[in-house]
Formats: C-alpha cells, sequence, structure tokens
C-alpha cells in the first residue's frame, strides 16, 4: 500500500505582497513500511511539504492522499494515524516528561485507561525512563528530541514526519536517535520520512531518499540507484602535465569538462568510460601514468550536482 | 496552559483579594454606623470594589491574554497541539473558556470575599433587589475583564512578538484606563468655556470613548438605586426621590452594557478568525 500519494501539490504564500512558491507541483509516492529521506538545501520546502501531508496548512493545488485520507478533508484523521517530530521540540518546560506525554496524549483522545502503559512503554523506548519525573526544562537537546518521538509513539502511529530530527545533536546523540528510527521501522513497520540536508544521515537509514529544489522533487530512488545516475568522473596523474596534453584530454569525445586541476593531477566530468582513449594519448606522448581511475561519486556530490 | 497554577495569576488575584479586604474593612470601620444597606458599604469603600476591578481587573484580563498564542507559537508548543488530532479551531475556544474560567473565579472570588467581610463584621444582610444587583455587578465585572482579555488575546494572534503585543495590550489600557479621562479634563480646559456645565459635558463626550469609563458608570448605577445614567454624554446623576428597581437600571445603562458585551464579542471573533486562517509557522 502507498502511505503517501501526492499530485501535483502546490503551495504559494503571499509575504508582503510577494508570491513564494514554497511546494511547486510536487509528485510523491511513498510506500508503506519503508524510511524516505526528503533532502534538500534550505528551503527547498521539506517542511511546508510535511506541514501540507499533515494537514497544518491547506494547499493551493493539486492534491495528496495519506493512507487513503484527503490531507484537506481528512486533515484530523490523517493526524490520528501520522506523528510529527518537529525541528524545535516544543515542551511545557516546568511539567516532567510524564506529565507532558499525558498532556498530549489527552489531548488526542487517549482512553485514560491505556495512557500510563503507553507513555511507560514510549518513555522505554527512547532511554527516558528514568527521566520521567524530571521537569523538562532541565534536559539536554538530544533527550527532548528522544522524548520528542516518544509522544508521538504514545499515539502509536502508523507513519512518523521527522523534520531535521538530528539537527544539532552532537555524533553520538545522532547515532542514538538514527538507531531508534531503525528499531521502529524494523520491529513495528511504522513509515517514516524524514526531512533533512545531512545526507550522511540520511544515506543511513534510509530506504528510498527524494530530492527536493525550489518546491520540486526533481530526483527519487534508492541511494545506490541515484548515484550511477551521476556523471562519471575520472582521476588522471601523471608526472608532467602540459596545457597540449589536456587540450587534446578536453577534446574527446564525452569530456563534458574539466573539473579540477591540482597540479599534475586532473579531475574530469565524463558521459562515457574514456580511460582507454586517455591512456592511448598519455602514452604517445611519452607520459607517465600514476593514476587513471573512475572515482565513485558520493552523495554529497550527487546533491551538489543536482542542487546546480 | 494552567492558568490557575500560574503565577501571574495567583500574584494578581491575591493582590486584589488583599486590597478588597483592606478598603471593605476599612470600610465597615468608618462608616458602620452610617450605613443603612450592604451596598452602601460596599459603594463607601475606598478605593471602591469598582475602582479596583476597573483597574486591577483589567490588568488581570491583559495579563492573561498577551501571551496566549504568540509564545506556545515561539516555544513551538502550539505546533506540537495543532498536529495531535485536534482542530484549529479547538485550541483558540479553548483558551477563550480557560481564560474565561480563571476571570469568573477571580471575580467571584473578590466580590464573595467583600460581601462576606460584611456580613461577617456587620451582621447586614442582603435584600433581594441588593442581591440581584450583586450579581448583575459581577456578572458585568466578568464581561469587563473578559473584554480586556479578548483584546489581549486577539493581539497576541496578531502579533508574533511576545513583547510587542505586551506593549500593545498595555498601551490599550492606557488609553482606557489614563489617557482619555487625562485628555477629556486638558480639552475641556482648552475650551476655555465659561460654563461649567458645558466642560462637563465635552467631558463627559470625551470619555465615551474609554471602555473603563462605560464599565464604571454602569457600575456605579448597578450598584446605587438612586443613580441615573445617560449615555449621550455618559453622565451619572443622583435622583434623590425615588430609586430605580433593577429593570429600570439596566433599561437605562443598556447602551453601555452592550458596548462593553460588543467588544468582548468582536474581538473574541476576530481573534478567532485570525487564528483559524493564519499560517501558524
Amino acid at each position: 500500500m502507498k502511505a503517501i500519494v501526492a499530485k501535483d501539490l502546490t503551495k504559494i504564500y503571499r509575504v508582503r505582497g510577494r508570491r513564494i512558491i514554497a511546494v511547486n507541483k510536487l509528485n510523491l509516492k511513498i510506500l508503506e513500511g519503508e524510511i524516505f529521506g526528503l533532502l534538500g538545501p534550505n528551503g527547498a520546502g521539506k517542511t511546508t511539504t510535511i506541514n501540507l501531508l499533515l494537514g497544518l496548512t491547506s494547499p493551493t493545488s493539486g492534491e495528496a492522499y495519506v493512507f487513503g485520507f484527503d490531507i484537506v478533508r481528512d486533515s484530523v484523521k490523517i493526524r490520528e494515524l501520522a506523528g510529527l517530530v518537529p525541528e524545535k521540540a516544543g515542551f511545557y518546560g516546568s511539567l516532567t516528561a510524564y506529565q507532558n506525554l499525558k498532556y498530549f496524549a489527552e489531548l488526542s483522545g487517549m482512553p485514560s485507561s491505556e495512557l500510563d502503559e503507553r507513555i511507560e512503554w514510549a518513555l522505554k523506548f527512547v532511554d527516558l525512563s528514568g527521566w520521567r519525573d524530571v521537569p523538562v526544562k532541565a534536559f539536554s537537546r538530544g533527550m527532548v528530541q528522544r522524548l520528542a518521538l516518544a509522544r508521538v509513539l504514545v499515539r502509536r502511529p502508523r507513519i512518523i514526519f521527522l523534520d531535521e530530527p538530528t539537527a544539532g545533536l552532537d555524533p553520538k546523540a545522532s547515532r542514538k536517535y538514527r538507531l531508534l528510527i531503525k528499531k521502529l521501522n524494523r520491529d513495528y513497520g511504522v513509515t517514516i520520512v524524514i526531512s533533512s540536508h545531512m545526507l550522511h544521515e540520511v544515506r543511513r537509514i534510509c530506504h528510498r531518499i527524494g530530492f527536493m529544489k525550489k518546491g520540486k522533487i526533481i530526483s527519487t530512488g534508492r541511494v545506490e540507484e541515484l548515484l550511477k545516475k551521476l556523471k562519471l568522473r575520472i582521476l588522471i596523474e601523471v608526472d608532467q602535465l602540459s596545457s597540449e596534453i589536456l587540450n587534446e584530454i578536453k577534446s574527446l569525445n564525452g569530456v563534458l569538462g574539466i573539473d579540477k586541476v591540482r597540479g599534475n593531477k586532473v579531475y574530469l566530468t565524463a558521459s562515457r568510460d574514456l580511460r582507454l582513449e586517455i591512456s592511448k594519448i598519455l602514452i604517445q606522448r611519452g607520459v607517465l601514468i600514476k593514476t587513471l581511475k573512475i572515482v565513485h561519486p558520493t552523495l554529497d556530490e550527487l546533491f551538489m550536482q543536482l542542487n546546480r | 496552559m494552567d492558568y490557575f497554577s500560574s503565577f501571574r495569576y495567583i500574584t494578581i488575584v491575591m493582590f486584589l483579594a488583599a486590597l478588597i479586604s483592606l478598603s471593605t474593612y476599612s470600610s465597615i470601620s468608618r462608616v458602620r454606623s452610617e450605613a443603612t444597606s450592604f451596598l452602601d458599604l460596599i459603594t463607601r469603600a475606598t478605593p471602591s470594589i469598582i475602582t479596583l476591578i476597573t483597574y486591577i481587573g483589567s490588568i488581570l484580563g491583559v495579563s492573561l491574554g498577551f501571551d496566549s498564542i504568540n509564545r506556545e507559537r515561539k516555544e513551538g508548543t502550539l505546533l506540537a497541539v495543532l498536529s495531535c488530532p485536534v482542530y484549529r479551531d479547538s485550541v483558540i475556544v479553548g483558551k477563550f473558556i480557560s481564560g474565561a474560567i480563571s476571570i469568573m473565579v477571580s471575580i467571584l472570588l473578590a466580590n464573595l470575599l467583600a460581601s462576606g467581610l460584611i456580613i461577617a463584621f456587620t451582621g447586614i444582610s442582603l435584600s433581594l433587589d441588593e442581591a440581584y444587583r450583586f450579581l448583575a455587578f459581577i456578572l458585568l465585572s466578568f464581561t469587563y475583564v473578559l473584554g480586556y482579555y479578548a483584546i489581549s488575546m486577539l493581539f497576541s494572534v496578531l502579533i508574533d512578538e511576545v513583547s510587542v503585543s505586551l506593549l500593545a495590550s498595555v498601551i490599550f489600557w492606557m488609553i482606557n484606563a489614563y489617557i482619555v479621562p487625562s485628555i477629556s479634563w486638558t480639552i475641556a480646559e482648552m475650551m476655555s468655556l465659561e460654563n461649567i456645565e458645558y466642560r462637563r459635558v465635552i467631558r463627559a463626550s470625551i470619555l465615551m470613548f474609554s471602555v473603563n469609563e462605560h464599565y464604571r458608570a454602569v457600575s456605579i448605577c448597578l450598584l446605587n438605586p438612586r443613580a441615573a445614567y445617560r449615555l449621550m454624554p455618559i453622565t451619572i446623576w443622583s435622583i434623590p426621590i425615588k430609586p430605580l428597581s433593577l429593570m429600570e437600571t439596566l433599561m437605562t445603562t443598556w447602551p453601555s452594557i452592550v458596548t462593553l458585551v460588543a467588544i468582548t464579542i468582536i474581538c473574541t471573533v476576530m481573534a478567532y478568525i485570525a487564528f483559524t486562517s493564519r499560517e501558524i509557522f
């Protein structure tokens, strides 16, 4: 089953007379049970997309469905099935962790007979059982983020949206958080949508990722599939590099450009594997070849390339 | 989230209760032998309960409302609440109802304290007409303070910064409590009219723009059956012969009562519309 289907979803804000297109005819499909990463630079429209899918803001045009429920007509129903862990998780600082979770659980209409059990389970899941009766204002940022996840888990949602969940967390806290998300997906089958600009984080846990730019999804797929779409980068390192040799290599059919020239090292971008042709040129010129290899692209490079 | 346990609310209510207790007790001590009725004792306190609710009650309304929405938006708890399966309008309605309940409790506490002290120390009991008048006064006081709460909550919805919404609420309060009354004197004096009656009319006309004056005028008439009222301009004078019944008082003071109720309703509706239509993030 598809957890999310969005068709030409658009959101335009009017700010001081200016039209700002935050989401621009977005088309998206996310399967139930997967961890989907929504990647993009700041201002790409990731948070707005999440807000639209949760029914927290109305679309200007287009449609979207979360587990078959319309985001406009059935927004309350969607929020029964979904949870949000925002970038800035807000809690009432003077209340304890337990009191906060109880308040939000009651707000969601949870029966009081189930409250205690679910809260205890959620706190245990995020490893905050020992902080149950401590005011939230004493929590560190990492603990607040975990408590925010617990707040959502109390309701046992089918899908969780995480907006920049590890922003501001140290590496240890980030790792702990990632493990919790993986466990949630693996053991309980919860669909997870993570919005982030931290590529290394997303790569570690997402089954699929989608790149957003200027309100549109420009590419989706598994990480390995996306990396294959990148243009080839070839590293050439020789003992002597002259401008004539460089120009001859540049003129080869398939060379898209020279990325970097550093001393006797050259990185070039190509549409196909040109190592044979390049090696012929270098051998004819009597140049000693130190390195001639394809450099495997990173997700960062994919991101940068798609962002250009 | 919880007004009753907030330091702000407890402080203001305790302050109001303390002042009412002191002024009522001093009234009992000073005028006990002259006072002929319960309402007589209530109105002769210095400062009177009307004055205390006019100033401190309105401060209470402002203090509860000015950050009711924008603080939660800033701290992220508004988003947390709205991401629960709740309708957006239930948030603003819930806030309004909780504020109204808090205000009603404080008004009841203040008035019951004053009446309790009078009955306990003087043995004077209320007649049926006095009881109805006192009840009407309590309801009017509730409406008045609720109006300030509604105005402050409206500022809280429209203005993102808590400090700016507080400033706007305080400015509104000052205009009604001090600036309009001061301007009324100044303008009346500047007219330099020889006729004192004309000066009084000019002043009374300007005072119509003060919410506090509408409340004060109706309160005086409710707590004093011998007070008569006119709206254009707001004028109160004593009737030497037959006191008015409660119905007669209400029939004459209805324009100011409607003004107070209308302000509350209009501001509440505006806050509701603004909150439900505005992007929260």
